[in-house]
Order: C-alpha cells, then structure tokens, then sequence
C-alpha cells in the first residue's frame, strides 16, 4: 500500500491505517518537535496533539500537496502556541537570565558542551527565526518547502536564515548580543 | 567585507552562482578572519544537522488512537443525544411557524395566542362585568 491509499483508509475511518500513518511521520515531528522546544515534558503532548489534528483535519487535505509538509506545519503552529504560553508563564514568574553572564562562564572544552551551548542558543531564538533553524537544518527542509510550510515568502526564508545564523554565531562570541536581538 | 559576510552567510541558505562562489573562496583564501568565521558557521551547522532529536515514547501511538477514541466518542454520543432530541422539537416548530403565517396571510385573520389555546379574551368590557 502507497502512501496516498494509506492516507484514503485513514479518511475512510480505518485506525489501523492511521497508526500506519503515524509511524511514517513519527520521525519528523519528533525532530521538528523537539527542535521546537528543547528537551521537555511537553514536547510529546504537542507531538500526540499534532496527529490528533491532523486526524480531524486528514479529510480537508488535498493529495497534490505533501503531507510531511501539512503535518509539519501543524506541529510548528503548535509549538509556536506552546512557545507563547511559556513567554507569558516566563514574564510572569521568572526574570529573564542575563545572557552575558551565561556566557563568559562558559568554555566548549568539548563537543557536548559545544552542542549544549547551541540548544541553549536555539531556545533563545525568536518565534520567527527559531522554526527557519529547525525547518532547514534539523529537518532538512527545502528552502521552498520550508516557504511553503510556514506561508511566508523563499526570500524571507533566506534572510530570516542569515539572522539566525548570525545569532548563533554571536552567541559563541559574544558579539553585543542583547542590543541586536 | 560586508558584502562577503553576505555571501557567506546565504551560502547556507542557498546555492551560490558560480562566481559568487568563486568571490567567496579567494576572499576565505586570503582572509583569515572570513575563514574563522566560516569554520564557526560549519561547526554550528554541521552541529544543528547532527543533532539527535530526542524520542516520543513507545505508547505514543496507542496514546494518540486511545486520545482519538476517546474524543470521538465524546463528541459522537453528545452530537447524537442532542440531535435525538432537538431533531423532532425543530420539526415541529418549523410546521407550527408555517402554519401560523399560512393562516394569517391566507385567511385574513389575525390569530391571538388566546385564541389559539382556547382561552376566551379577557377584555376591559368583560373584566368590568366581573367586578361588578
């Protein structure tokens, strides 16, 4: 069975077919999840909350689109959501971390802690910046596909991309970080 | 130099033409600071690209058709209990409706809910002789 005739069992009711279906897409929404979010306990419910979703809105889909893309696009929509109550939690019982003093502590001796200081990093990204970071690089995105999944145009993919970039890149070196985001 | 700062950092959004790549190698050929923050740029990328994404449990599944099953047998029995109950009530007020407009128009006569039930008008006339 083709994914297409998966996907009309699903529409058609059939469970199974469903399961089928989340375990195809179960490794890009763990990525796009996670990359999202970070390590938490609330990245699974988003994750289960992206198919129950998709579940409800599998009749609407259109076969001449992906449905990586479509299922994609929920699970950054949710995360985004997930993102904004943890601001307002954030703002509203915890003072922001100075990022300078973070910083000067820290010294990549190795790897993990290199990969650390970039989980760090990618968490301090903004709600427009962070999803280009996961979309292109974690999940291996197209730049159109990526477009597509976030409705925006290539050209503010791209620079929205090189921001990103570059703030990553500042953040290892500590180049006036707070004055520019 | 800001324009090659460009160029480095949309090599990693997008494929270069020719000579933009070209421009970009001689100048990480003679610059050594360009070359640095080239290294950096590949060691953040290549870092985010081999990140390992953590995993969703082994119940993730059974919990989303658990969640799923749940859910649509709420929503399905409350849909049905209520449409039980309000299908024969809205049948019967869209009759009543019809028939009251199809009375008044056609038969020239202007219905009273007093009328309609059977309950005889209680005028001033008649309000007064009772008094009395």
């Amino acid at each position: 069975m083709n994914q297409n005739e998966i996907i009309k069992s699903a529409i058609s009711g059939d469970k199974e077919a469903f399961r089928m279906l989340i375990s195809i897409l179960r490794p890009t929404i763990e990525k796009t999840v996670f990359g999202m979010l970070g390590q938490c306990p609330e990245a699974e419910d988003i994750g289960q909350e992206t198919f129950i979703k998709l579940y409800h809105s599998l009749d609407k889909f259109r076969f001449e689109s992906n449905l990586k893309t479509y299922v994609t696009r929920i699970a950054i929509n949710l995360s985004l959501n997930e993102l904004k109550k943890r601001k307002r939690r954030t703002n509203l019982f915890e003072s922001n971390v100075n990022i300078t003093e973070i910083s000067n502590n820290i010294e990549f001796d190795n790897q993990t802690e290199f990969m650390d200081r970039i989980k760090w990093a990618l968490k301090k990204l903004s709600n427009k910046h962070r999803p280009v970071i996961v979309l292109r690089f974690i999940d291996g995105y197209s730049l159109k596909e990526t477009a597509e999944i976030l409705e925006i145009p290539v050209g503010t993919v791209l620079s929205r991309t090189s921001r990103a970039l570059q703030y990553l890149k500042d953040i290892i070196n500590m180049e006036n970080i707070n004055e520019k985001y | 130099m800001k324009n090659i700062k460009e160029l480095l950092f949309r090599s990693y959004s997008t494929e270069l033409t020719s000579e933009e790549g070209a421009e970009l190698k001689s100048h990480i050929n003679k610059s050594d600071q360009i070359k640095k923050e080239k290294d950096q740029l590949d060691m953040i990328v290549n870092t985010i690209t081999n990140m390992v994404s953590n995993q969703f449990s082994r119940e993730f599944e059974d919990q989303i058709l658990n969640k799923i099953n749940s859910k649509s047998w709420w929503t399905e029995s409350l849909y049905n209990e209520l449409f039980s109950v309000f299908k024969p009530v809205a049948f019967a007020s869209s009759i009543a409706i019809i028939g009251l407009v199809y009375y008044q128009v056609y038969m020239g006569d202007i219905l009273t809910i007093n009328s309609l039930i059977g309950i005889p008008e209680y005028t001033i006339e008649n309000i007064l002789a009772l008094i009395q």
